[in-house]
C-alpha cells in the first residue's frame, strides 16, 4: 500500500476537515480492501463518499457507539481496518471503555475520527454534543496516537497517515469549515511538529482547527508590536514531538499553547509534561475555563469570549512576555 | 458409540472441575461461573464444534471463541490446556506474579481471542469478526460464551440488535444462565426474564437446553445456525457452583478462595459424581 498522499492535494474552500478526511478515507479504500467503513454520523456536512463507492464494505450503525467501538475491535482481530466516523462526545467518551479495551489494549488496526462540534453553530463550548475535553481523555488510553490536524488539508493528508500508521489512531476533526493553514505541499508526517513561522522571543503551540489559524493571526499582531513569535502546529498530541518543543523552549524562552479544549488535560498538559522533563522554561496554557457555561453563540464567538482567537491569543502572549521578562530582570 | 461419546465429554467436564476447585484453592477463583459452564466448555473444546487448531492458534479459516465471561477464566484455562493451548502443567501459576494466567484472560495467552472480563465486551466483537467473515465469504463461526448477569449491561443488547440486523447467522450466543450473579439470583437483583422471549423479539433464534447435559449441548451446538439468516442463541440452564454441594445456587461463591478442607470435600463430592455416573 502506498505510504501517505501526494502533498499536492488542497482542500477546497469552505470544506471541513470532518469532509476532508471522508474523501481521505475513500482514497485508502480504493488503495486497500481491508479498509471498512462504520458510521454513527450519518450526517456528515461533506457527503458520504465511502458509501457511494465501497457499499459492501461500509456499514451503517447510527449511534449504539459502544457496541460500534466493539465492532470495530472485532473487524480489526479478522485482519480489516476499520475507519470509524463519531461524534467524539459518543464514540470516544460513552463507548471510553471499549476503546479502551477492544482497540488500544489489543492494539486494533482500528482509526478514529472524531468530530469535536455538532452542526456548524455548535453553540456552547460545553454543550450537549461538544467533546473538547477528548484529547486529555484519548492521551490517557494506551498505544493511542492522538492527531488534532490544524484545517481540512492537514485532515485529509493526516487521515492517509493514520491509514498507514499500524494501530488505533484517534483523529479529531471539526464538522464546520475553518479558516485554512495548509495549501500546496502540506507534508504531514505522524510524531513530526510543523514549524509554520519562525521566531525568536516566544512560541505559541496550537493543535486543531481554528485555533492554529488564530495563533498564526496572534503571530502577525504580535509582530506589529515588536514580539517574534514562533507558531508550532503540534497536530500529533501523543507521541508528542519533544526534539521540537526542546529547541523551542531553548531558542525561545517563554511557550504559550493554545487550544480548544480545557485547560486541564489537553495540549497544554502534554506539552508541559514533555518540556518538564527536557527543557523547563516559563509557560502559559490557554485553552476553555474549567468551568461549565450555559450561553448560546456561534463556535467563533465562543472562542472569542475564552480568548481563542488572534487578538485574544496575542494579549495572553503579550502579558504573559511581560511578565516573563519583569522576573528575569 | 454415542454412548462412549458422551461419557468422554462428561468426563472432560469432570476434569475441568477439578482444575477450578485447583485453582481456587491455590489462587481464588471465580468459583460458581466456572463450575457452571463445564459442560459447556466441553462440548465445544472437545466434541468437534469449534474447529481450532492448538498447534496454529491463529489459524487462518478458525471458528472463534469469544469468552465474554472473562471472570470464570479457571474453566477457560483448564479447557483450553486440556486442548493442548499450552501445557497443562501450567495452570499451577494461575494469578501468580509473572503468569500469563491472570485473572482475566489477557489476549497474550494462546488460544484466547479477546481479553475480556468486563462484562458486555463480547458480543459487541464478535459481531465484528462475524461481519468479516460474512464479507469475506468464510465459513468461519464465532462463538460467543456469556454469563445471565451479564445481559444486564445495555451495551449486549445493542449488539444483539445489530446481529440480527446484519443478519449474522454465523455468529452463536451461547448464555449460562444460571441464575445467580454476584450479589444474589438476577431475578431479584435486576430480573432477565422473560430472557429467552427476550431474544426471540430481537429476532434471535433461541434454543433451551440443559446445560449440564452434554448430549443436548451437542446436538444443540453442532446443528448452529439454528435458523438461515439470523444469529443464534443457546440459553443454558445451569447450576451456579454446579458439583459442589457447598457452593451450588449461592452468590457465596461468585469468587472464593477454598480452603485445604473445602478442596478435599470439593474433590471427594466430584469423585462420588464420577462413581455414580458408572465411571
Amino acid at each position: 500500500m502506498t505510504v501517505g498522499g501526494s502533498p499536492q492535494w488542497v482542500a477546497p474552500d469552505g470544506l471541513s476537515a470532518a469532509a476532508a478526511c471522508r474523501l481521505a478515507q475513500r482514497e485508502l479504500a480504493r488503495r486497500d480492501a481491508r479498509f471498512f467503513s462504520l458510521e454513527a454520523n450519518p450526517d456528515d456536512a461533506g457527503g458520504l463518499p465511502f458509501r457511494a463507492e465501497f457499499p459492501e464494505r461500509y456499514v451503517a450503525w447510527t449511534g449504539a457507539e459502544a457496541s460500534l467501538i466493539g465492532a470495530a475491535g472485532g473487524l480489526a482481530l479478522a485482519g480489516k481496518i476499520p475507519l470509524v466516523n463519531m461524534f467524539s462526545a459518543r464514540g470516544l467518551m460513552r463507548a471510553c471503555e471499549q476503546v479502551r479495551l477492544d482497540l488500544c489494549y489489543h492494539h486494533a488496526n482500528a482509526k478514529l475520527f472524531g468530530s469535536i462540534d455538532e452542526g456548524p453553530e455548535a453553540g456552547s463550548p460545553e454543550g450537549a454534543h461538544r467533546a473538547i475535553g477528548d484529547l486529555a481523555l484519548a492521551r490517557s488510553l494506551p498505544n493511542l496516537t492522538v492527531i488534532a490536524p490544524a484545517d481540512a488539508t492537514a485532515a485529509y493528508h493526516a487521515t492517509l497517515a493514520a491509514g498507514a500508521h499500524a494501530g488505533p489512531v484517534y483523529v479529531r476533526l471539526a464538522r464546520h469549515a475553518t479558516p485554512p493553514v495548509y495549501g500546496l505541499g502540506c507534508r504531514f508526517e505522524i510524531g513530526r511538529g510543523i514549524v509554520l513561522r519562525d521566531g525568536s522571543d516566544l512560541t505559541l503551540v496550537a493543535a486543531s482547527p481554528a485555533v492554529v489559524a488564530a495563533a498564526l493571526a496572534a503571530a502577525e499582531l504580535l509582530r506589529r508590536d515588536g514580539i517574534d513569535a514562533r507558531v508550532i502546529d503540534l497536530h500529533t498530541v501523543k507521541p508528542i514531538d519533544r526534539a521540537l518543543l526542546a529547541q523551542a523552549a531553548e531558542e525561545t524562552g517563554l511557550i504559550v499553547t493554545v487550544e480548544e479544549h480545557p485547560v486541564r488535560g489537553g495540549l497544554g498538559g502534554a506539552v508541559a509534561e514533555a518540556l518538564g522533563d527536557d527543557c523547563p522554561v516559563p509557560m502559559r496554557i490557554l485553552g476553555v475555563p474549567d468551568a461549565c457555561r450555559e450561553q448560546a453563540g456561534t463556535r467563533q464567538e465562543q472562542l472569542r469570549r475564552c480568548g481563542l482567537d488572534a487578538p485574544g491569543i496575542a494579549g495572553s502572549a503579550r502579558r504573559a512576555l511581560a511578565r516573563w521578562q519583569g522576573e528575569r530582570a | 458409540m454415542t454412548a462412549q461419546r458422551f461419557a468422554v465429554l462428561e468426563e472432560a467436564a469432570d476434569t475441568l472441575r477439578r482444575h477450578v476447585v485447583d485453582m481456587a484453592a491455590d489462587a481464588g477463583a471465580h468459583v460458581g461461573g466456572s463450575l457452571s459452564v463445564a459442560e459447556i466448555l466441553a462440548v465445544l473444546y472437545f466434541d468437534g464444534v469449534l474447529r481450532v487448531d492448538p498447534a496454529q492458534p491463529k489459524m487462518d479459516g478458525r471458528d472463534y471463541l469469544i469468552f465474554s465471561k472473562g471472570h470464570a477464566s479457571a474453566a477457560l484455562y483448564g479447557a483450553l490446556a486440556e486442548r493442548g493451548f499450552f501445557p497443562v502443567a501450567e495452570l499451577a501459576s494461575y494469578k501468580r506474579m509473572g503468569s500469563r494466567l491472570a485473572g482475566h484472560p489477557a489476549k497474550s495467552i494462546p488460544g484466547v481471542e479477546l481479553a475480556t472480563g468486563s462484562l458486555g465486551h463480547g458480543l459487541p466483537v464478535g459481531n465484528g469478526i462475524a461481519l468479516a467473515g460474512k464479507h469475506d465469504g468464510r465459513d468461519y463461526r464465532v462463538f460467543v460464551l456469556l454469563g445471565d448477569g451479564e445481559c444486564q449491561e445495555g451495551v449486549v443488547w445493542e449488539a444483539a440488535m445489530a446481529a440480527a440486523h446484519y443478519r449474522l447467522d454465523n455468529l452463536v450466543a451461547i448464555v449460562d444462565r444460571n441464575g445467580v450473579q454476584e450479589d444474589g439470583p438476577t431475578e431479584k437483583i435486576m430480573a432477565l426474564e422473560p430472557f429467552a422471549a427476550k431474544w426471540r423479539a430481537f429476532n434471535w433464534e433461541v434454543r433451551e437446553v440443559d446445560g449440564h447435559d452434554v448430549a443436548e449441548l451437542s446436538r444443540a451446538l453442532h446443528a448452529v445456525p439454528f435458523a438461515p439468516g439470523r444469529p443464534s442463541l443457546l440459553l443454558a440452564r445451569t447450576v451456579k457452583g454446579k458439583g459442589l454441594s457447598f457452593a451450588e445456587n449461592t452468590s457465596a461463591w461468585h469468587y472464593g478462595k477454598l480452603s485445604s478442607e473445602q478442596r478435599a470435600q470439593a474433590f471427594a463430592e466430584l469423585a462420588a459424581s464420577r462413581a455414580g455416573q458408572g465411571r
